[in-house]
């Protein structure tokens, strides 16, 4: 799903699960290959880990509040502070590794 | 899959001279360089003069209706030199200028220019070597103007005055309509890359 600045709180800060935040532009080639796998990420794990997606040109004030520098990047929430950033387009068993441990 | 990212641009440092005398080609090329940068919503820096290159600059940025702001030193203030259509961001003297330019933008572009251009660009290009920054820096070599000193840069890499990996701290572009994808794809620069610069 897409999240906004208008639903960020209530969608990313106060999930119960672990969310994925992908940080994407649609200027940006190496996003369109992060974006399907969030996506199936978040399908795989339905219920576990919440993946969502934010486009940085329509909502500026959430890449400028977590200082993001490039893009895709993706945040890894967990009871609404970022514990973990993935910087680039990797492969999808990066992403996972790096969720794994919020999963316990 | 490689580990690419583009980079995200809030704010550009734009350096170029102040010279109303140069080729009318660098001045189009200024202006259409203000027009493409305010087009994406991108907030541009520059030296704050109304002349020249930096005049055209600012003309391109507002009739596309975006935003500009020069950071100027006093005393070009006192002298009159401070364009008066833009916000200004008055500051001491000439490194401050320099400082807050390369150091709090998300991307550099240096136009054709004097010594002052030269200095800025120099400046930026350490600051990146030494680890201060890891912002973009691009060159826009119009009607080849800095391949002398492209050649010049070659001479030191090859004398091994820098190392050939600090290539990556600067791309060249021919034209002002090339620059955004040159900023936003620049190689990525680890600030960590820094222990490098000490030449062994």
């Amino acid at each position: 799903m897409d999240v906004t600045e208008a639903n960020f709180e209530e969608e990313v800060l106060q999930s119960q699960v672990p969310v994925m935040v992908d940080l994407w532009a649609e200027w940006c080639g190496p996003c369109r290959l992060v974006g399907p796998i969030i996506d199936e990420i978040g399908a795989e794990l339905d219920g576990k880990v919440k993946a969502v997606k934010l486009d940085v040109d329509s909502n500026p004030n959430i890449a400028v509040k977590y200082g993001i520098r490039n893009i895709p990047t993706v945040l890894f929430f967990k009871n609404g502070e970022v514990v973990s950033k993935q910087v680039g387009a990797v492969p999808k068993s990066v992403f996972m590794d790096k969720l794994k441990p919020l999963l316990d | 899959m490689i580990n690419a990212s583009h980079v995200l641009l809030k704010t550009v440092s734009v350096f170029c001279a102040s010279s109303n005398h140069v080729p009318a080609t660098y001045l189009r090329e200024a202006e259409q360089l203000g027009h493409l940068l305010a087009e994406e919503g991108i907030a541009v820096w520059f030296g704050g003069g109304d002349f020249g290159l930096m005049g055209y600059l600012a003309r391109g940025v507002m009739d596309a209706g975006g935003k500009i702001t020069g950071v100027i030193p006093e005393f070009m203030v006192r002298n009159g030199w401070a364009h008066p259509e833009v916000e200004q961001f008055v500051v001491k003297d000439m490194a401050e200028r320099k400082r807050k330019l390369i150091r709090e933008s998300d991307g550099i572009v240096a136009l054709p220019g004097g010594a002052g251009t030269l200095e800025e660009l120099s400046e930026a290009l350490v600051s990146k070597q030494l680890g201060f920054i890891s912002s973009p820096v691009v060159i826009l070599n119009s009607e080849g103007f800095y391949d002398g000193l492209l050649s010049f840069f070659d001479r030191m890499i090859g004398e091994q005055f820098m190392r050939p990996m600090h290539r990556r701290m600067w791309s060249v572009v021919d034209h002002a309509g090339e620059v955004l994808q040159a900023l936003r794809e620049a190689p990525s620069w680890d600030t960590g890359d820094a222990g490098m610069a000490k030449i062994g």
